[in-house]
């Protein structure tokens, strides 16, 4: 029988429990956080968010005749949650006609800084990580947010090993959470290059099981390629 | 949407008919959670699709949802008869692949899987 360590869903939303992934041991957020791959994983985990509170909804639509079907979102509620990242990607999409997750998921990217900024203004609200700053040589500020106690860590670290390394079924929450982890840079902050390498079957098994997470895996994917194409006339041009 | 759950031998046939939609979804959740946690140990849950035409992404956290339960309980999940539309999106979803629950090509082939035919 499967562990029960996974079997109810956090009080932690996923776009917190992203950002908390993507910050080590010494309180530093990862690098990863400033690619867009993360930028672009922050929006899924408010898409998808926003779907689990029952303030949006998805489908797939054939947009393009004869293309293979997207997903698109629509509100169906739009009650604020309380959640300034959430709110803010919810009244943005309450404005605008039905959509595509894609066009979403790149029209939102540039928020992504920003939306990174109030989780962890609210993780820093909720006792979760502090807030600490310093000036470096007198001019550069930097900024560290160690984790408090490592309670919600530990439990969403402890969620994503069982379910890669045991058997358990996820949660909607966790399936996701580990694809926008995976995609976008983080899972490798506590997994080593060999087990990610090891573990790669059952993450593309068990992640991302919802229709808005593979769009936003999708986009992330098309992102990576377009930027490695452009480098590569870039090379060829100069080379030329 | 309708939902008729029909109680045999180790097995819980459930019939959903019309549209797994949010709104659908939540009271699809309430009723199959309930039924599933009140079955037999070891029972499997068969999903009668061939009437359900229509399943958004709340619909599919609806059969991840029941499918965790299932296994966290020691019960399992069939769906079967699922029609081609609805068959697009557990695909592209990926949950055709992930193997979190198993399908039937018709309900017959489920109930016959399960002992029950």
């Amino acid at each position: 029988m499967a562990s029960n360590l996974t079997d109810k869903t956090p009080d932690i939303s996923l776009i917190e429990e992203l950002c908390l992934l993507a910050i080590d041991d010494n309180g530093v957020i990862s690098p990863v956080t400033s690619d867009a791959a993360f930028g672009m994983s922050i929006v899924g985990a408010c898409l998808v968010e926003l779907c689990l509170r029952g303030r949006l909804d998805a489908e797939l639509r054939e947009i393009v005749p004869g293309a293979p079907p997207r997903a698109v979102v629509w509100v169906i509620d739009r009650s604020p949650v309380g959640e300034p990242a959430l709110d803010y990607v919810l009244s943005e999409i309450a404005a605008a006609d039905v959509t595509p997750v894609v066009d979403w998921t790149y029209r939102l990217v540039s928020a992504a800084p920003n939306l990174l900024g109030m989780a962890l203004q609210r993780l820093q609200a909720r006792g979760i990580i502090a807030l600490q700053e310093k000036l470096i040589l007198w001019v550069l500020k930097s900024r560290r947010y160690p984790v408090i106690d490592g309670r919600e860590l530990r439990e969403a670290k402890l969620r994503i090993v069982d379910i890669l390394i045991g058997n358990s079924v996820p949660t909607p929450h966790d399936s996701v959470l580990i694809g926008l982890a995976q995609t976008s840079g983080v899972l490798a902050q506590f997994f080593s290059e060999g087990e990610l390498r090891r573990l790669r079957p059952k993450i593309d098994e068990v992640s991302s099981l919802d229709i808005v997470a593979r769009e936003v895996d999708w986009a992330i994917g098309d992102e990576i390629r377009r930027r490695a194409q452009a480098l590569a006339l870039a090379a060829g041009a100069y080379i030329g | 949407m309708d939902i008729s759950i029909e109680q045999r031998v180790g097995v819980e046939l459930v019939r959903i008919e019309g549209k797994l939609d949010f709104q659908a979804s939540i009271e699809a959740t309430e009723k199959l959670m309930a039924a599933l946690q009140s079955s037999p140990p070891r029972a499997t849950m068969i999903i009668d699709a061939s009437a359900l035409s229509y399943v958004s992404s709340a619909g599919l956290r609806t059969l991840l949802t029941l499918a965790k339960s299932a296994q966290t309980s020691g019960r399992s999940l069939a769906v079967a008869a699922v029609q081609p539309s609805v068959q697009q999106v557990l695909d592209i979803s990926g949950l055709t692949k992930a193997n979190i629950f198993t399908l039937h090509p018709t309900v017959d082939a489920a109930l016959q899987a399960a002992g029950a035919l």
